[in-house]
This record gives structure tokens, C-alpha cells and sequence, in this order.
């Protein structure tokens, strides 16, 4: 009895083992392949560079050998393309790429995009940002709209190509995501917007969710817009102290102090960070209006502030000076040692 | 024989036989897993994916620690090296454990170091610092001298000099891709800071030709002891930590190359000292606040990427060192939080991870060497423990070897970190063998571990003073 499911085992074990074997040859066999068609790649690059080159750079007319037969020469040629976009910049060859992909290449990406493996369509998707493939925007509205499901990355790519695109609708796609987007996603698509699209979005922006009120905060700050300086100035009286130190980091990205006067009352925030950011912001304003708040920053319950403080008198041209002469003068331990870190970074 | 004999034989042949039987189904589900998850994004472009988080607008600041311990032969290199990560924001901060070589003189006069007065905030409790240099080459490079007081004591050292919010933790003796800290810091930025702790993924570089501290071509080492633990990483890296890590399950994430967030490990009261295994059990720590707070957005990740290169032992004597310690430090921090295991308070953490680490990976060996006794001693009695060895031996080879096999598999499927199909080869030929010689080696050192913590243990208070030294050799 028990010889019979020993035997049993023994087959089972010795089928599983030569399972594992076949589908190992299979693998190398793939993986040998897969090295040979790389090296025709490498060959058909070798071959059709320069006829490429003619095309893209001296604007000479497309040799018939660069239209595209097999699956092979799509990959060379894609990969001579990804090295131009990456190395040479120029509305030409840009223009010239776009065209020839539209021509040659557009029903291929059409189908990538259709493919059930998520990995080819993510692919195609970055694909069309990447090389402003314009002709299919569509059919990313469409995907957009249809009722399929798509991954959140999918999704993200999709946003971005609509923003590159800078598509009338992105604004309202955007307020109605269609896949939970955190911050970085949110800041990544904003980045893209033109300043139409964005003036557009800040005169919606009390409407707006928390999420994008205060990316749009730091997108001003990022991009130094100072048009905008009015309304981060706006921001320093929200209710969120997330929002007020936000507004404070770009309006210091910026570096424009119209009025000194509103920034006083964060001398007394109960928020060390906002304490913080005023000690830094002090730096765009003339010392004599800034050292007696620095000053009183110095002595600041916070590491942090004191240290933003010291670092801001520093920055003055006669900021050692005048920390040698608060040193020299000072009772105080901690605005001491402070005061000599900064000065002994020298 | 007496009845009694044949019963405990019996008894002892059920249990090793039900244990397997669980072990093989957890490792099956595991793999099935990754199946799934590494065919998801088979042929993607990875490169494509990487690239646009270069941009220095989105990444956050990191502080590098570099915990050195009588390094003077490979100091520079590792410091080289980090300096020459591509990230846009990043201070590296060596700390200098009480070296009694000459680490210090080297750094100082290579680097062009200066003394700095520095005002250290003592967040986390040391000892004492005796010197904070800054390099006059590099600006952001810092030096800072301490009492020995073990690696976790240094660490904690350059978490509180330094001044970035996130902090990467890595070993003298590791060597990272230039991409290798925007890999890990991507869940981190990607995740709205719901990331607390984010690792990555362990290589064997044995083998691999390394220039300057970078890799240059990948292929296998010759010595066979080193072809096991290439398969061995392999396979726990599709084990535990692709299926782990997407539900937020991971409890080591490897203290060779890892990013805390320093506000949270500040408030977890940073490195424990009293440890083999300062990293694991932080990572323990850090979940157990994660769920005592009841903050579940946050979260403790693995990035699968191969990132960093790190030396294997090539002997045995220093291999058995490595897994003792690494097994003892296992039981340690399993043994500390042990309140977290099968407690529900804890989510998936204490009701699947722990008791996944305690029976399969802790206790494991023990059952294992259970097992190799029984089976050689069945063989000898011969009868019914005869044929039931048998079928134990059966289920020893599928869980020793075959696993190891379908993880070569993997690696020549989808991973492809060894480009050479002889390597492939040899690599599926020696995972065959494992279960022969180097498992039961390895389950040999590991109940030696188990011992450790125990003896241990009866001559509590008695601090043992650990260095840190190069590539797992500590002592």
C-alpha cells in the first residue's frame, strides 16, 4: 500500500523536476533568441544611422531603406529615435520625428495601446508624451472615456499626455480624477500646465480640493511666477497652517517682500515652522528693517528657528560682524552656540 | 523496538511531515505571487519609469550614514562612491566608531577635512562625539568621531548631526548604482510621505567586475559556496519580499542599503544597541508604532530593484559567522516584540508576518534538523520509518531544491541580472544540489544562532561590545 504512494511521490517529484528542466531549456532558447535579435538590432543601427541622420538633422528626404518592415526594424528604429530625443534638442527634428512616426509608426503605437498586456501599454503611453505624438491624443480621450479600467499609472500617463497636449479638457479631467492620485502626481501634471490652463485653475481655486489648492501654492514657488505673489499673500491668512507655510516657502522661492508688515504676526505663530520660514524670508529684506526680529528669533525656543535666524544674518554682507558682536555680547548659551556653528562653517 | 519507541517516532515523523507540507503551501503561494506581479511589468521600460524622478523639484533631501568601524582599506572607496550617487540633494556623514586603525587619519587628510564647531541636537541618546569635521573638497561631505559604542550607537550618532528628513543607513562595504537612492527614495516621494522606511534589494557582487565603485559587467562567481547564496538571495527576495512588501508586511528590509524617515525614527527612539540586529529591529519597532498610533497610510516598503552590491563571504568559516549572527539577531527582535505575534491589534503584521518569521523562518531550522536526523536515522532502523523517511527526503528535495530551481528560473525569465547563459546554467545546476550539502549547512549554523540567543540570554547585562566591520565579519 504505502510502496504504491511512495512510487506515486517518486513520479510526481521526478515529472516536476523535468518540468522545471524543460521549461528552463525553453527559457534559454527565448533568452538566445532574444540575444540574436538584439544583435540585428544593433546591426540594422549600424547599418541605417546615417541615413537617418540625413533625414532627422540635414532635413534630407527619407531613404526608403528607414521604412519599417518587421517587428525588428521598428525596434531599431525606435532606439535610434529614443538616442536623438535624449541627445540632440531642436524644434526640427523634433518635427521631423513626429512626422515620421506619424507616417510609419501610428498604427503601430495604435495597437501597443490596445494590447491587453498593461506592460506594452504603459509603454506606448510614455511613448506618446515622449516623442509629442499628437495624432494620438484621441485615441487617449477615448481610452479615457470608454469603460475599461486602467491602472493608476496608466491613468497618471494618460493625464500627462493630455497636459503636454495642453487639451481643453485636462482641467476638468483633472477635477475629476479618475485614479487616486497623491501629490507628487498632482504637482508632476500642474507642472505641465500652460499659463492660461493655470490662471484658469487659480480663479477656481477656493472651489478646489485641499490636495490641489496647495500644490498650486507650491507651483507658484517653483516656477517663479511672480505675477502670482498677490495671491500667495492672499494665502497667509488661511485657516490651515499647512497652507500659510506653504505660501511662506514660495513666496521665499520667489523672493519678492512687497509688504514686511504681514509677515509680522508669524514672529508670535505657535507653529515653530512658520516662526521658521519667517526667519528665512527675512533674508529679501534690508538688514536694517530685519536684525531686531532676527534677533528675537535667535533666542527662539525652536533648534530650528534659531538656526534659520543665525544663518540669515550670516547671509549679510555684514552678517559675520554682526554675529561676532551678538556673541561677544550675549548671555545666552544656546544663542551662543548657535551663533559659532554658523560662523565656524566659515 | 518498543511500542513507545514507534509512537514518539511516529509522533515526531507527523510533525516534521505536517510542518513541510505548511512550509511548501506558504512558499507556493509566495511564488505564485510573484509570478503574477513580475509578469505585470514584464517588458516594461524601466528606464522610462526611473527617469522623470530625477528632477530635483520632486525629490527630498537625504542624509547618507556611513557607520565605520576600523575601515581604513575600503573607507574611501565607499565614500567615493556615495559622492557620486546621482541625487541632487544629499549630505554623507561617516561616523567614525572609536576606530583603533587608521580610518580617521585617512579621511582627514584624503578628504581635506576640517574641524567644524557643531552644535549636535542629542536626539537620540549616544556616546560621546569627540570631533565633527567638514571636508574643504566636498562641502557635503561631514566626518564625525565618537567613543565606540557599537553600530547602532554610531548610527544614531549621524541621525542626530544630521540635517535632512529622511536618512539613508549603509554599510561600509556596500556598493550602490548611481541611480541606486532614487530608486529607493521613489515610494517615498511617490507616496505623499506615507513611506516611513523604504529598502532595497540585496546583489552578491563576488564575481561582478566593480571599477571606481561601479558595476561594470555581472557575471558569476566560480567558488560554489558563493553560486548558493546568489540562489539563496534569490529566492528570498521572491519569497518574502515581493508578496510582503505589497501589503505592507515586510520585517526585514536589509540594513546594508535602507531610507528611514528621521522624524520617525527619532520618535521610536532610534537604533536599539542592545542587538545583533539593530536593523530588523527597527523596522519591527516602526511597525508596532505605525499600528499603536493607528496611522495605517503609513507604510514599510521593498523596492525589488537590484541596487546594491555587497560582498559575500567565500569561506566557510565566515559564513557561518554571518548566518549565526543574522539568525540570532532574527530570534532576538522576534523575541523582544513578541507581544505582536497572532495579537490582531497588529493587522496583517502580527497575525500573518510574525508568525510566517517565527514557525518558517525562526524555528524552521530546528524542525529541519529534526527532519535530517529522522531521516538518517529511519534509514537505519529500516521498516515502516523506512519507507515514511522516504517520503520526508521527497518532500526535503522539493522544498530544498526545487524552489531554488524555479527561482533560477525567474531570474533567466524576468530578472536577468546575469546576462551569461552559462551562468544561467550553472546557476540551475548548483540550485539542484542545495538540499544535499548547503542547506543542511545552513540550518546547522542557524539552530547554532538559536543556541547563541539562549546563552545569551543567562548572562544578561553583560553588553557585548560589536564593531562593525567589513562584509558581515563582524565581531
Amino acid at each position: 500500500m504505502i510502496e504504491n504512494k511512495l512510487l506515486l511521490l517518486l513520479i510526481g517529484i521526478l515529472l516536476l523536476i523535468s518540468l522545471l528542466i524543460a521549461v528552463f531549456i525553453y527559457i534559454i532558447v527565448q533568452r538566445m533568441i532574444e540575444t540574436r535579435s538584439l544583435a540585428k538590432v544593433e546591426q540594422y543601427i549600424k547599418k541605417h544611422n546615417d541615413k537617418l541622420y540625413l533625414y532627422l538633422i540635414e532635413g534630407k528626404v527619407l531613404s526608403k531603406d528607414l521604412i519599417p518592415h518587421t517587428r525588428l526594424d521598428i525596434r531599431a528604429i525606435e532606439e535610434m529615435l529614443v538616442r536623438y530625443t535624449k541627445n540632440i534638442s531642436g524644434e526640427d527634428v523634433l518635427f521631423r520625428i513626429t512626422a515620421y512616426m506619424e507616417r510609419y509608426l501610428q498604427e503601430h503605437y495604435r495597437k501597443q495601446l490596445k494590447s491587453s498586456k498593461w506592460s506594452i501599454r504603459i509603454n506606448a503611453l510614455y511613448k506618446i508624451s515622449d516623442f509629442r505624438l499628437y495624432f494620438l491624443v484621441n485615441d487617449v480621450f477615448e481610452m479615457l472615456n470608454s469603460q475599461k479600467k486602467y491602472s493608476k499609472q496608466e491613468y497618471f500617463q494618460m493625464y500627462k499626455v493630455l497636459a503636454t497636449f495642453e487639451s481643453q479638457n485636462f482641467i476638468s479631467f483633472l477635477l475629476h480624477p479618475k485614479a487616486d492620485f497623491g501629490e507628487m502626481e498632482y504637482k508632476k501634471l500642474l507642472y505641465y500646465l500652460n499659463q492660461q490652463q493655470f490662471e484658469t485653475l487659480i480663479d477656481q481655486y477656493e472651489s478646489l480640493p485641499s490636495i490641489l489648492k496647495n500644490i498650486i501654492i507650491d507651483i507658484v514657488g517653483m516656477k517663479n511666477l511672480v505675477e502670482f505673489v498677490p495671491f500667495l499673500e492672499k494665502r497667509l491668512n488661511d485657516d490651515s497652517s499647512e497652507t500659510r507655510i506653504r505660501a511662506l516657502k514660495s513666496i521665499d522661492q520667489i523672493g519678492l517682500i512687497r509688504e514686511i508688515d504681514l509677515y509680522y504676526h508669524f514672529l508670535q505663530s505657535p507653529y515653530w515652522e512658520e516662526r521658521m520660514m519667517v526667519a528665512k524670508l527675512l533674508v529679501h529684506v534690508p538688514m536694517s528693517k530685519s536684525l531686531p526680529y532676527l534677533q528675537d528669533l535667535l533666542k527662539d525656543s525652536s533648534w530650528w528657528v534659531r538656526s534659520r535666524a543665525a544663518q540669515s544674518i550670516h547671509s549679510n554682507k555684514r552678517g559675520k560682524e554682526i554675529l561676532e558682536s551678538i556673541m561677544a555680547t550675549t548671555n545666552d548659551r544656546f544663542v551662543f552656540d548657535m551663533v559659532q556653528e554658523v560662523i565656524g562653517k566659515g | 523496538m518498543s511500542t513507545f519507541t514507534s509512537y514518539l517516532l511516529l509522533f515526531f515523523g507527523g510533525i516534521i511531515f505536517i510542518y513541510m507540507l505548511l512550509v511548501i503551501f506558504s512558499y507556493s503561494m509566495m511564488f505564485l505571487y510573484a509570478l503574477l506581479q513580475l509578469r505585470k511589468e514584464y517588458k516594461l521600460d524601466k528606464h522610462e519609469s526611473n527617469e522623470e524622478l530625477s528632477d530635483i523639484t520632486y525629490v527630498k533631501p537625504v542624509s547618507i550614514i556611513v557607520p565605520a568601524y576600523n575601515e581604513e582599506a575600503g573607507i574611501l572607496d565607499s565614500v567615493h562612491s556615495l559622492l557620486s550617487l546621482s541625487y541632487p540633494q544629499m549630505e554623507v556623514i561617516v561616523v567614525n566608531d572609536g576606530s583603533s586603525d587608521k580610518t580617521q587619519d585617512k579621511m582627514i587628510a584624503h578628504f581635506q577635512m576640517e574641524p567644524v564647531q557643531k552644535v549636535i541636537r542629542q536626539q537620540l541618546d549616544t556616546k560621546p562625539v569627540t570631533a565633527v569635521y567638514r571636508s574643504a573638497i566636498h562641502p557635503n561631505l561631514l566626518f564625525i568621531t565618537k567613543q565606540n559604542g557599537g553600530k547602532a550607537d554610531a548610527l544614531n550618532a549621524g541621525i542626530n548631526l544630521s540635517k535632512y528628513p529622511y536618512f539613508c543607513s549603509i554599510d561600509g562595504d556596500s556598493i550602490l548604482e548611481s541611480t541606486s537612492l532614487l530608486k529607493v527614495m521613489k515610494p517615498i516621494i511617490t507616496s505623499n510621505e506615507e513611506v516611513v522606511a523604504s529598502g532595497g534589494s540585496i546583489r552578491i557582487a563576488n564575481g561582478t567586475d566593480i571599477q571606481m565603485g561601479s558595476i561594470m559587467s555581472v557575471s558569476l562567481s566560480e567558488k560554489s559556496l558563493v553560486i548558493m547564496q546568489v540562489i539563496e538571495y534569490l529566492r528570498a527576495f521572491l519569497v518574502g519580499r515581493v508578496a510582503l512588501s505589497k501589503h505592507n508586511m515586510v520585517l526585514i528590509i536589509s540594513g546594508a542599503f535602507s531610507v528611514f524617515s528621521k522624524k520617525w525614527v527619532i520618535e521610536a527612539g532610534g537604533y536599539e544597541k542592545n542587538t545583533v540586529g539593530e536593523d530588523m529591529e527597527l523596522v519591527v519597532r516602526l511597525h508596532r508604532m505605525m499600528k499603536e498610533q493607528k496611522k495605517s497610510s503609513n507604510r514599510i516598503v521593498f523596492v525589488p530593484d537590484p541596487v546594491c552590491w555587497t560582498e559575500a563571504p567565500e569561506n566557510i568559516k565566515d559564513l557561518r559567522r554571518q548566518r549565526t549572527r543574522w539568525h540570532r539577531g532574527l530570534l532576538e527582535s522576534l523575541w523582544k516584540h513578541r507581544k505582536m505575534t497572532l495579537n490582531p491589534k497588529y493587522g496583517a503584521v502580527g497575525m500573518i508576518s510574525f508568525p510566517y518569521f517565527w514557525l518558517i523562518e525562526c524555528l524552521g531550522p530546528l524542525i529541519e534538523l529534526g527532519g535530517y536526523t529522522y531521516i538518517v536515522f529511519a534509514f537505519f532502523t529500516g521498516g515502516i520509518y523506512f519507507e515514511f523517511a522516504i517520503i520526508l527526503a521527497f518532500l526535503f528535495i522539493l522544498y530544498g531544491s526545487v524552489f531554488s530551481m524555479i527561482s533560477v528560473l525567474f531570474e533567466a525569465w524576468a530578472l536577468k541580472t546575469y546576462p551569461k547563459i552559462t551562468d544561467l546554467i550553472r546557476l540551475f545546476m548548483y540550485s539542484f544540489t542545495e538540499v544535499f550539502w548547503y542547506r543542511p549547512l545552513t540550518i546547522f549554523w542557524r539552530c547554532e544562532g538559536i543556541l547563541q540567543f539562549f546563552l545569551k540570554r543567562s548572562e544578561w547585562g553583560h553588553m557585548e561590545r560589536k564593531g562593525l566591520s567589513r562584509k558581515g565579519l563582524e565581531e
